[in-house]
């Protein structure tokens, strides 16, 4: 392997692994409106934040169990289809995670530029 | 659409039972939703390519069944034992490799070298699977109760910096008189080993002209040379590598365990001396000799191998105690200031 496969293998992963913690914040931010798993994933790839399938439907799940979503089967152009939306507590949940988010980039902001 | 019906079936196989129904519809009805868009985009039908490549992008159905398991993460033995429990193993293996290599060459003086050599690895595997195992099944309780009672958390909140291990002494060197005199000592013996063929009255003495050793001692007669060999050169590699301390106990231990595993064949044997003269006053009273000699033979190696058995285990603690202090070594790169 070439130091230069190495290095972006490294950026790959630190990649993720920096995403990792901000996608639950794009998913619950996306889905103060009620939207249906597949248009929710593209709703969040057109604001840059392209998500795989696999990752999305099990983190919806996952938060849906978690209380921060509520999900609900309705039909809609003659299809059933599960729409989320942000649970009460999941809007408090939001609220304080978007404080911290704020809080941690303007520290790396200052650090980054100072 | 059977692709995808085939597609959601595989995915059911590997979910959670309870689930099943609810994901699948879900996940159904998503994968619909991605063809019909790419459907209206085309402004055609997707054809079977098209579909591939939409399941492919959503995954294996393993892989995909495996995100929707909210199960924790498990396993066996956890990051805090997992390096003991590695350490243990190498050593072991490692000394069930060198038994069995000297168990080998032990066996490659018998008669069908080819087939000994063979069953003498199965008999490797035979034994070592089990040990794996046994030592595995030991830390993956050990694992449990330390979760179980929180005991890293514990110790965590009541450990001290100072009752961390002192530094490590300076390594000492091993001794250029001592190697000098193990080059001496193993040269004269390993060239008695040579001359026995010989001359045998280098073991019988007088009594040479009328006993033998038993044929059944040249099965031995290579392993014991190797053996020996091998201590001559531990000598001769720390007069140049003193540094090395690791070697001698390590020589020891290695020969020591091979001595034992020549004994364990050597005691098979039945008769160890033979008398050449049998038919004659003069032969009767060898044939006297013979038996004391090998009642006297068998009751020496039985010694011997109680002994060995003693420094078998005195060596294995040193060469332990000379890996926990080289690991010690390498894994506290203190900085001169401190150090």
């Amino acid at each position: 392997m070439t130091p230069g496969t190495n290095n972006h293998d490294m950026f790959e992963n630190l990649r993720l692994e920096l995403r990792r913690g901000s996608l639950v914040l794009a998913v619950l931010a996306a889905l103060r409106k009620e939207q249906y798993g597949y248009t929710l994933r593209k709703t969040l790839e057109e604001q840059g934040m392209a998500i795989d399938e696999g990752t999305l439907y099990p983190l919806l799940r996952r938060l849906e169990s978690q209380g921060l979503l509520l999900s609900e089967w309705r039909e809609e152009e003659k299809r059933n289809k599960r729409f989320y939306r942000l649970s009460g507590d999941g809007k408090v949940i939001l609220k304080q995670l978007l404080a911290e988010w704020q809080r941690i980039n303007s520290s790396l902001d200052g650090m980054v530029k100072g | 659409m059977e692709l995808l019906e085939r597609y959601l079936r595989a995915v059911k196989f590997f979910l959670p039972r309870r689930e099943q129904d609810d994901i699948l519809r879900e996940l159904s009805e998503n994968i619909l939703s991605q063809m019909d868009d790419k459907a209206a985009e085309f402004g055609r039908p997707l054809n079977e390519n098209e579909q591939v490549a939409i399941l492919k992008q959503h995954g294996h159905p393993f892989v995909v069944a495996s995100r929707f398991r909210n199960t924790p993460v498990q396993y066996l033995i956890g990051p805090v034992v997992f390096p003991f429990y590695w350490f243990v193993l190498k050593i072991l293996f490692w000394i069930g490799l060198g038994v069995n290599a000297l168990n080998s060459i032990a066996l490659l003086t018998s008669g069908e070298p080819m087939r000994q050599l063979l069953g003498g690895l199965l008999d490797f595997a035979h034994t070592a699977l089990p040990v794996f195992g046994w030592v595995t099944f030991v830390f993956a309780l050990q694992d449990f109760f330390i979760a179980k009672f929180h005991l890293v958390d514990k110790l965590n909140q009541r450990w001290d910096p100072r009752s961390l291990p002192a530094t490590p002494a300076p390594q000492q060197n091993v001794r250029r008189s001592q190697s000098i005199f193990g080059l001496i000592a193993g040269a004269v013996y390993v060239a008695w080993l040579l001359a026995v063929p010989y001359y045998p009255y280098l073991i019988f003495g007088p009594a040479a002209s009328a006993l033998r050793l038993a044929p059944e001692w040249h099965r031995f007669y290579l392993p014991v040379v190797v053996l020996a060999i091998a201590g001559l050169a531990q000598a001769a590699i720390n007069l140049v590598r003193p540094q090395w301390t690791w070697l001698p106990p390590a020589t020891r231990l290695a020969c020591n365990v091979g001595a034992l595993v020549i004994l364990r064949f050597i005691f098979k044997t039945n008769s160890y001396v033979f008398v050449l003269v049998a038919d004659s006053a003069r032969g009767a009273h060898y044939e006297t000799v013979a038996q004391i000699a090998n009642i006297t033979i068998i009751a020496t190696l039985a010694s011997v191998a109680l002994g060995l058995s003693i420094a078998v285990i005195i060596e294995a603690l040193r060469c332990l105690k000379e890996i926990w202090q080289w690991i010690r070594r390498r894994g506290n790169p203190l900085p001169s200031r401190i150090s």
